[in-house]
């Protein structure tokens, strides 16, 4: 097998801690492979050329170059990241009456949890958006919030008691709350850092023996088919980002590819710059082993899953034109037209996670432990107990 | 934003030691009936700060609440005490007006009920 990480261009990893570094050449990382013939592989617009020798043995070569362009952050995991205003925050606002009118559904999980909640219990839900579960059980008190003033307006006037407020840096008193939940919100944040500090949070806000709900998008989508209609992000979209540090999901089976024979867009497909569309086209999940040619490249976006996307919404003209904010985000980029389904489309910034990735995120925690965890519906689950 | 929510939230302003309670600066208040539980209000009444539910209470215009905290016993029968606490717990709104931080003097906006407790780049 053969991973070739292609990473090349100014871009910053975020490593755990503070200190961030720009990569400027490429990694390569080469397991035992099955070709036989020795094969060239030639990365684009690098600057290093890699030969391999099919001898068994694993040959881990890596061309790393720190520059001398590294900083140490001092940004806080509290600061929202551009991806994150960009590409989640104006997007719901622009979307919040057509995005809570399809938001009905609940989800039977959810009910459940809110269920089985002792009577006159104070229920947080950090992450509230159309208030789809404020006052499910009518017994309970629930304060929502949600980073969109729109969303959240949608909310009050259904009598809801709610506050615009940031899940990553919560407004409220320490261990006051009886439970929190968090449904479909952490897959918006775009670093590991802030999506740990957003469960801190909840845990932080929950007296102890309170409970937390947490459910996020899953990689192992039930419906395939869907990751075609996403586009996988490249590195120009994200100023900060987990890149080997993000866990292996499929963990030691064999990972497959398919060789994709080496046109412009493929073989540079971490520089293409108007990329998207071809790449959703291009875009497969799993790919099949076959070694062909040698002049073929085989790749893997990091080597691992592909976990950042952008996932359209389409708001329909008629929506677009009441709401008013489409037009300034046609006119700067951020939206586009799709005349023949008569929308605007907007793209959504998601880090869906793998599986266990929702456990390692909480494995640091001294204060919270996991009761539950589960897959449901194309989400990874969990439920924490606060224990101190 | 009722007084129960106003209970629990607290200023996170970047440097900020103790950002509770916050200080009320009240523009309009209304009033809203709903159903009293008294189930709920025996629950709810261990996790509040009494004392800056009482000088909110008086902000907001309303003087019935005695200034020391009771006895969790009272709650078990004195009915007149929990209407009172249920009242201006959950009865009463902040319609118009802002919460004021105790120690930057920051004011979040309420508007048609509704905080918003964002902070600037520079406050986080």
């Amino acid at each position: 097998m053969v991973f070739i990480s292609l990473r090349a261009g100014r871009y910053i990893h975020r490593f755990w801690g503070k200190c961030t570094l720009s990569l400027d050449s490429f990694c390569v990382f080469v397991y035992p492979v099955t070709f036989s013939s020795m094969m060239e592989i030639k990365v684009k617009d690098g600057s290093s050329l890699c030969t391999l020798v099919p001898d068994g043995e694993p040959h881990i070569m890596q061309s790393v170059s720190v520059s001398e362009d590294h900083r140490c952050s001092s940004i806080s995991v509290k600061s929202t990241p551009e991806i994150e205003k960009k590409y989640v925050h104006r997007v719901y606002d622009a979307i919040a009456p057509h995005f809570s009118s399809t938001r009905f559904a609940k989800w039977p999980k959810v009910a459940a949890f809110l269920e089985s909640l002792p009577t006159g219990s104070l229920i947080l839900d950090a992450g509230c958006g159309n208030g789809k579960y404020l006052g499910l059980t009518p017994s309970c008190y629930f304060i929502g919030c949600d980073i969109s003033a729109p969303l959240i307006k949608i909310c009050a006037d259904k009598g809801h008691e709610v506050l615009v407020a940031d899940a990553v840096n919560l407004p409220y008193r320490t261990n006051f709350g009886d439970a929190a939940i968090s449904i479909a919100v952490l897959h918006h944040l775009s670093t590991e850092d802030r999506r740990k500090k957003a469960i801190e949070e909840l845990v932080r806000m929950v007296k102890k023996g309170g409970l937390v709900l947490i459910t996020v998008w899953a990689v192992e989508q039930e419906d395939k088919s869907l990751l075609t209609k996403w586009t996988p992000l490249t590195e120009k979209y994200v100023e900060e980002w987990i890149g080997p540090g993000s866990p292996r999901v499929r963990g030691p089976s064999p990972f497959t590819l398919e060789s994709i024979p080496e046109t412009e867009e493929n073989g540079s497909q971490a520089h293409a710059k108007d990329s998207n569309d071809s790449l959703t086209e291009n875009m497969q999940q799993s790919m099949c082993l076959t070694p062909q040619n040698e002049d073929d490249v085989l790749v893997s976006k990091h080597g691992m899953s592909q976990q950042e996307y952008f996932v359209p919404w389409h708001l329909p003209y008629h929506r677009a034109e009441v709401s008013g904010a489409s037009a300034g985000a046609l006119a700067n980029g951020l939206a586009r037209k799709d005349d023949k389904k008569g929308a605007v489309v907007y793209d959504r910034y998601y880090h869906v996670f793998g599986e266990g990735e929702l456990e390692r995120l909480v494995s640091g925690m001294d204060n919270a432990v996991i009761v539950n965890k589960f897959y449901d519906k194309s989400n990874w689950c969990i439920i924490l107990e606060k224990t101190l | 934003m009722r007084l129960l929510t106003h209970n629990m939230l607290s200023s996170n302003i970047k440097g900020v030691t103790n950002g509770f309670p916050l200080r009320i600066e009240v523009e309009k208040v209304v009033e809203k009936q709903v159903e009293i539980n008294h189930d709920f209000l025996r629950n709810i009444f261990p996790k509040i700060d009494w004392k800056a539910f009482f000088d909110a209470s008086r902000v907001m215009g309303y003087a019935e609440l005695p200034e020391e905290a009771p006895e969790p016993l009272v709650l078990e029968s004195d009915l007149e005490f929990l209407r009172k606490f249920h009242h201006a717990l959950l009865e009463l709104h902040l319609e118009e007006g802002a919460l004021v931080c105790p120690e930057t003097g920051r004011k979040f906006p309420v508007n048609k009920g509704i905080p918003n407790m964002l902070l600037h780049e520079d406050e986080v």
